[in-house]
């Protein structure tokens, strides 16, 4: 082999180990980097966070891909109202449902009036919201505190199953009634909350503490009223104010 | 050599040349992406941490197992992580400031327990405002708290009691020297729960506010059988005043 061609020869071959030994280090760090990578930004629409089996644990998302309720790892298209149109934080528990929340929502409408919303949940163990912190607000009139209910010891899932069966018709009165039949039914029992505590603002105005009874009826009010007079109230079942504090002088 | 041989050997050449530099090329641009923003439709994920640029940790969305222990100043210390899903964060020392953890399982026997929490912790010590909801079969409480804590390190409390389990056996010294830990500093309690507004373990509405010491001294509640009461209460929990008094 003459001089010229040995040269070639390893020209190519040092070439090719270079290369090679590049390629292997590169991807070596490529496949490092599936484990662990950095970005120092990103722009994302949601992220899942996931147990290694795959199972949701958590979701951070926009509006438009906020997750449907998940029970039982069935999916619930029934979120409405403040849960409508919001982004944020969704939580879920070892056994795959939905236990919790921290989403925010604020949206200006077609009259020139807006509806916003900040909300924090914590979601009984196979039930719905036990624990709220929360503002909602419409076109200004807003409510914003802490909210405790007792929620049934029964799971929601046979309500949610339920509640399906007419989730597909328009709202309207016909959605309305089916649905007061179903929370008059004794289904409607897994759906029920009762109020326990709400300490906060009002809607009317009023600074307020209120405790109630089991049954959901407030049976001590602690209020500053949008006067600014200062009460103690205790009712009874019905509602009656039965004492009130400071008595008149 | 012949002709053939040798332009054999500069095709080669030339390929070898190209195929390095598109490769090198490429990965570089791969690397470089990771390090600008990007942007993802959707993503799954274990875990993010969220760091400052040098690397120190502000905050950790994690699922389960890959949750994080407490840190203090970058370092682990007091148990291990894995039983925090949600999200940890972290101040600007590195150390654990506050966390939103949510919890919920149900064993084989059928029993479940669950928790959730929202925490904000006081300055190198443990959470002083938090909101939980705590379930073991159906008792349950739920509620905001917010507590006094002794201005101890609680780096220095860690590493305090665990040399006590280290040092002694299981029995009368171990807890005697484990009582003397947790008495109060300079007379501030480890711990004193000042306000509570919730539904307790017994299903009463509830508010208590509490002395530095932790004794409940105001208490306003509506119990299980519905009944409403605003109690007043001395340091020993005697009630000494009640409304609404009675006629």
């Amino acid at each position: 082999m003459d001089a010229t061609t040995k040269r070639e020869l390893r020209q190519v071959r040092a070439v090719l180990i270079t290369g090679g030994v590049v390629a292997a280090v590169l991807s070596l760090a490529a496949f490092g980097q599936s484990q662990k990578t950095r970005f120092s930004e990103i722009d994302v629409e949601r992220i899942n966070v996931v147990e290694k089996d795959g199972k949701l644990r958590l979701t951070i998302s926009n509006s438009a891909r906020l997750p449907d309720v998940i029970i039982g790892g069935k999916s619930y298209p029934l979120r409405g109202g403040t849960g409508a149109g919001s982004a944020g934080f969704v939580f879920f528990n070892d056994e795959g449902n939905e236990n919790g929340g921290l989403v925010f929502a604020g949206k200006e409408t077609a009259t020139g009036g807006h509806r916003a919303n900040g909300h924090m949940t914590f979601d009984q163990f196979d039930q719905d919201e036990a624990l709220a912190f929360s503002y909602s607000d419409v076109d200004g009139r807003m409510r914003a505190g802490l909210t405790i209910s007792d929620r049934a010891d029964i799971p929601i899932k046979i309500f949610a199953d339920s509640a399906m069966a007419f989730q597909a018709l328009p709202d309207g009165p016909e959605k309305t009634r089916r649905l007061q039949q179903l929370r008059d039914s004794p289904i409607g029992e897994a759906g029920r909350s009762r109020l326990r505590v709400f300490v906060g603002k009002t809607p009317d105005r009023a600074a307020a503490l209120t405790l109630g009874d089991p049954q959901g009826r407030t049976r001590v009010r602690l209020t500053v009223d949008s006067l600014g007079a200062p009460a103690l109230d205790f009712l009874d079942e019905a509602g009656r104010v039965v004492r009130r504090y400071p008595g008149n002088p | 050599m012949d002709n053939d041989i040798r332009r054999e050997l500069r095709v080669l050449k030339g390929y070898a040349i190209v195929v390095t530099a598109l490769l090198g090329t490429i990965s570089l641009a791969a690397f470089r992406q990771a390090s600008q923003k990007q942007k993802f439709t959707e993503i799954d994920v274990e875990r993010i941490n969220v760091v400052e640029k040098d690397g120190k940790l502000r905050m950790v969305i994690s699922n389960r197992d890959r949750s994080i222990g407490p840190i203090y100043k970058g370092k682990p210390f007091g148990y291990a992580g894995g039983t925090r899903p949600g999200i940890i964060f972290f101040n600007d020392e590195g150390t654990e400031n506050g966390g939103l953890t949510f919890d919920g399982k149900r064993e084989a026997d059928g029993t479940f327990h669950s928790q959730s929490g929202f925490s904000f912790d006081q300055f190198n010590q443990d959470q002083v405002l938090y909101l939980q909801y705590n379930d073991r079969n159906g008792r349950r409480n739920m509620g905001l708290t917010i507590a006094d804590r002794a201005d101890v390190d609680i780096y220095d409390l860690v590493m305090a009691r665990d040399s006590i389990l280290k040092a002694h056996p299981a029995g009368a010294a171990r807890d005697a020297a484990l009582q003397k830990w947790a008495a109060p500093r300079n007379g501030v309690p480890m711990a004193a729960p000042r306000v509570y507004v919730g539904r307790d373990v017994t299903k009463s509405a509830i508010v208590n506010l509490s002395d530095r010491n932790g004794n409940t001294r105001l208490r306003m509640m509506v119990d299980s059988l519905g009944t409403p009461s605003l109690e007043f209460l001395d340091a020993s929990g005697a009630v000494t005043s009640r409304l609404p008094a009675s006629r």
